[in-house]
C-alpha cells in the first residue's frame, strides 16, 4: 500500500516536472522492489546517464522480455555506446597520428600507451611497435599483434625479427644506419649506453654515436643497400674480364664457353662476398636462418668464405690455362734449350 | 718534384697493411731476382705485347709477374715511395682486400692499354708504375684537395718541401706522360722510350673504377661531396 502511494507521488512529481525528486523516489522504489516494472519504465524516461538507462532497460526486459519498445531502445543505446566508444578510440589514434606526423613522438607515444590501456586495438599496437624507442616495448607490442593473428606468418616473422634485435641490439642500430635512419640509430645507441657492459663497450658506443652525429652534421647521403651490393659485386668480374681479354689476345673468337662459365662464377662469388661485406639486410640471410634477415657475423663469414672460393676458382682455372701454355714463349722467341 | 708524404690522417684504419705488404713483396722479389743477373729471364716471364696478341707465353700470369718486377733499386724506390704516399689513404678508403683487388685491376688495366697501343712490340714491360699511376688517379678522385708534402729542387739544387694540393702533383705527373704518349701513338716510337707511358695512362684511366672498391661509408661520403 505504501509502495502504491509512493508510486503515485513519484508519478505526480514527474508530471509536474520535478524530475530530480521523482527520479530519487523511483530509485528508492526499485531498490526496495527490483521487480517493479512500472518504476523501471518511469526511470527510463527520467534518467540521463546512458549506463543507467541501459541498466533500467535491462531490468525491464528481465521482468518482461516481451517489452519490444524497451528492447528497441536498449539496442539503440548499446549501438550509440559502441559508436561513441569507437569514435573516442579512433579520435585517440588520429591524435596520435597527428602528433607523429609533426614529429612529437614522445607525446604521441604517451597518448598511445594510455589509449592502449583502455582500448587495446591492433592499429595502436602496430604504432607502438613501429615508433617505440624501447626494444622491450616493441617486443611486447609485436607479441600482442601476433596474439591477434596466431596463424599469420608475416606477423610471426616480424615478431621473431624484433626478438632477434632485442637479443642483438647493436645490429638493430647498424640496421637503422643502413636504412638511413640515423636519428633512430643514435637514440638506440644512447639507450645502450645505459646497459653497457664495461668501459670498452661504452667507448665503442660513444664512438659510434660520435661517428653518426658527424654523418648527420656533414649531411652524408644515404646509399641504398642494392647499390652498395651491386657496386661491391662489380669490381672482381671487371678484373676477370680484363684478364680474359689479355688471355685471349684481344680476339673474341678465342672466348670459350668455359670462360663464360668462369665469368659467371666470378660474378656469383663476388655477389656473395659483396652481400657478406655489406652486412645489410637481405633475403639470403633469412633463407639461411637468421630471423631478422640480417647477416650475423658467423653467417657473413661463412658466406664470404664460400663467395671467395667461388670467385677465386675461375682465376685459378685460368691460371692453369696460362701456365700450360707458358713454354710456348720459348718457341716464339726462338730460344733453344740445347 | 717528388712527393714525400701525405700530411693528412687516415679516417678508418690505423695502418695500411696491404700497401706495406705490396711494397714488401716488390722489394723481396727485387732481392731474389736481381735484374742484373736474372734480367735475361724477364722477356719469358713478364708481359710482352706481341706475345699477348699471339696468345703465347704465360698470358695473364705474365701481367701479374710484370707488376712485381723492377729494373733496379731506383725503379723500385720511385714506384714504392709513390705507392706509400698515395696508397695509404686510398687503402684506408677501400679496406685492405678491396685495395688489393683495385691495385691488381689498375695494374692489369695499365697492361691492357699498353699492350693494345704497342701490339707489335717484342720488349717486355716490367714495373708497378701502371698500378701506382692507378693509385694516384684514385687519390685524385677521392682526395683532390689533399695536401702532399713534396720535395722540390728549385733550379735543380735548392731544395724545399712545401705542402701542395694533390691535384697539382698528380696533374703534373699526368701531363708529363702526355707528350711522349702522343708521340708513341702517332709515330709508333715506343722503341725510343724506356718508359711505358701508355701503361701509366692506362693505369690512370683504370683508376676510375675506384668507386667500385670503396667502403660503404667512404662511398656515401664521396657521393655527398664531402671529405672521403
Amino acid at each position: 500500500m505504501a509502495d502504491k502511494k509512493r508510486m503515485q507521488e513519484a508519478i505526480k512529481k514527474a508530471k509536474l516536472g520535478q524530475e530530480l525528486s521523482a527520479r530519487e523516489l523511483f530509485i528508492d522504489i526499485v531498490q526496495e522492489n527490483p521487480d517493479n516494472k512500472l518504476a523501471w519504465l518511469w526511470l527510463i524516461g527520467l534518467l540521463d546517464d546512458r549506463e543507467d538507462l541501459i541498466l533500467a532497460c535491462e531490468e525491464v526486459l528481465r521482468i518482461d522480455p516481451t517489452e519490444t519498445r524497451v528492447l528497441i531502445r536498449l539496442e539503440e543505446l548499446r549501438r550509440t555506446k559502441k559508436t561513441e566508444k569507437e569514435r573516442k578510440e579512433n579520435a585517440a589514434l588520429i591524435r596520435v597520428d597527428e602528433l607523429l606526423s609533426v614529429g612529437n613522438i614522445e607525446l604521441a607515444l604517451n597518448l598511445l600507451r594510455k589509449s592502449l590501456k583502455e582500448n587495446p586495438k591492433e592499429e595502436g599496437w602496430e604504432l607502438l611497435a613501429k615508433y617505440s624507442p624501447s626494444l622491450d616495448e616493441q617486443v611486447y607490442a609485436c607479441a600482442k599483434i601476433k596474439a591477434l593473428h596466431p596463424a599469420n606468418k608475416e606477423k610471426d616473422l616480424e615478431f621473431q625479427r624484433i626478438r632477434y634485435f632485442q637479443a642483438n641490439p647493436f645490429e638493430l642500430a647498424v640496421s637503422y644506419e643502413e636504412r638511413g635512419e640515423i636519428d633512430k640509430a643514435i637514440a638506440l645507441y644512447e639507450q645502450l649506453t645505459r646497459k653497457a657492459k664495461g668501459r670498452r663497450e661504452w667507448d665503442r658506443i660513444f664512438r659510434e654515436i660520435n661517428r653518426l652525429k658527424a654523418l648527420q652534421e656533414e649531411e652524408i647521403v644515404h646509399i641504398s643497400r642494392f647499390l652498395t651490393v651491386a657496386r661491391l659485386t662489380a669490381g672482381p668480374p671487371l678484373l676477370f674480364f680484363i684478364i680474359l681479354i689479355m688471355q685471349i689476345g684481344y680476339d673474341y673468337r678465342y672466348f670459350s664457353l668455359l670462360m663464360a662459365v668462369e665469368l659467371v662464377l666470378v660474378v656469383l662469388g663476388s655477389f656473395l662476398v659483396g652481400v657478406a661485406s655489406a652486412g645489410a639486410e637481405h633475403r639470403l640471410w633469412q633463407k639461411l636462418g637468421n630471423a631478422a634477415g640480417r647477416g650475423s657475423k658467423q653467417l657473413r663469414l661463412v658466406v664470404g668464405a664460400i663467395g671467395t672460393v667461388i670467385m677465386i676458382l675461375p682465376f685459378i682455372l685460368l691460371g692453369f690455362d696460362a701456365y700450360a701454355r707458358w713454354l710456348t714463349i720459348f718457341d716464339y722467341f726462338g730460344y733453344d734449350f740445347q | 718534384m717528388f712527393p714525400i708524404n701525405d700530411t693528412e690522417p687516415s679516417r678508418y684504419s690505423v695502418f695500411p697493411v696491404m700497401t706495406f705488404f705490396i711494397i714488401l713483396i716488390n722489394t723481396v722479389i727485387l732481392i731474389i731476382f736481381p735484374p742484373n743477373q736474372m734480367g735475361v729471364l724477364f722477356r719469358f716471364i713478364s708481359i710482352v705485347p706481341s706475345a699477348v696478341f699471339a696468345r703465347v707465353g704465360g698470358g695473364f700470369l705474365t701481367g701479374l709477374i710484370s707488376m712485381f718486377l723492377h729494373g733496379g733499386f731506383g725503379h723500385l724506390f720511385g714506384n714504392m715511395f709513390a705507392l706509400w704516399v698515395f696508397g695509404k689513404r686510398v687503402e684506408d678508403a677501400c679496406g685492405s682486400w678491396r685495395f688489393l683487388l683495385f691495385y691488381l685491376l689498375v695494374g692489369y688495366g695499365s697492361d691492357l692499354i699498353y699492350t693494345f697501343v704497342n701490339a707489335k712490340s717484342h720488349t717486355p714491360v716490367i714495373g708497378a708504375s701502371g698500378a701506382v699511376f692507378g693509385v694516384m688517379g684514385a687519390y685524385l678522385i677521392l682526395y683532390p684537395r689533399g695536401r702532399i708534402r713534396t720535395l722540390i729542387f728549385w733550379f735543380s739544387f735548392i731544395p724545399s718541401w712545401p705542402k701542395i694540393r694533390a691535384f697539382w702533383i698528380i696533374l703534373y705527373f699526368l701531363a708529363i706522360q702526355l707528350i711522349p704518349a702522343m708521340d708513341i701513338l702517332l709515330n709508333d716510337s715506343q722503341s725510343e722510350y724506356s718508359v711505358a707511358y701508355w701503361g701509366h695512362l692506362g693505369g690512370f684511366f683504370a683508376s676510375l673504377t675506384i668507386l667500385l672498391f670503396l667502403r660503404p661509408e667512404a662511398f656515401a661520403r664521396y657521393w655527398s661531396d664531402t671529405q672521403v
